[in-house]
């Protein structure tokens, strides 16, 4: 099980600012992350397309594997729209 | 050493500017961005920001870094919560050498805010409430 944290429209959707999803393996990728969301959260599903994912604060790339064992911080970021 | 902060205030534009004077440097280029109200026929109200507050800032440090280390100076400052029109968002602000590098730093800082910072905003419009990011109407 992992925390993930949620901002902007994907909080207000699911009205929660951090989701708990089930990982059966010790290392996968964001890909596979965002798949067991969406089957968690089908609401979420069609957002994930244009979503990025963040491990400690930094934007990581859909196909590194990260060790879901050791501890971090995830996060889905949606499109950025500052300034 | 840069400035950098998320704030729930305004910005100061004045003192930021007073900042980023120094003799070693002969060009200062700032940008501030300010609520609209008119979007393509949509009119904007007020603006929500929110942020992923510690990655937001260590991107902006680390964006600034980059600018640093060519010998300007470099202040960024990204206001968060509600804004109504005409108030200043978001400051950036670079003092170098000469012009050149000082607008081209600026204008590369504020594109790179907005592609990787994590900041979003909530447009309360006339008609709905739009999210910044999303083309769709669904919210």
């Amino acid at each position: 099980m992992i925390s993930i944290k949620l901002f902007a429209y994907l909080a207000e959707i699911v009205d929660l600012d951090e989701i708990k999803v089930e990982i059966a393996e010790t290392e996968v990728t964001p890909v596979v992350i965002k798949a067991q969301v969406a089957a968690a959260y089908p609401v979420l599903k069609d957002y994930l397309k244009t979503v990025r994912f963040a491990v400690d604060q930094v934007f990581v790339e859909d196909d590194l594997m990260i060790n879901v064992q050791e501890h971090h911080e995830y996060a889905l970021i949606p499109p950025v729209s500052g300034g | 050493m840069a400035i950098i902060d998320l704030i729930q205030g305004p910005i100061n534009v004045e003192a930021l500017n007073k900042q980023l004077v120094d003799p070693k440097y002969g060009g200062i280029v700032t940008f501030v961005g300010t609520v609209r109200q008119w979007t393509d026929g949509i009119q904007t109200e007020s603006i929500n920001y929110t942020a992923y507050e510690e990655m937001a800032l260590k991107q902006m440090h680390e964006l600034a870094q980059t600018v640093e280390d060519t010998g300007s100076r470099v202040i960024m400052v990204h206001r968060l919560g509600h804004l109504e029109l005409t108030d200043a968002a978001v400051y950036v602000g670079v003092a170098s050498e000469h012009r050149s590098t000082a607008f081209g730093q600026c204008q590369m800082l504020m594109d790179q805010i907005k592609y990787k910072v994590p900041i979003w905003k909530e447009e309360i419009d006339t008609d709905k409430v739009r999210w910044g990011g999303i083309q769709d109407d669904k919210h």
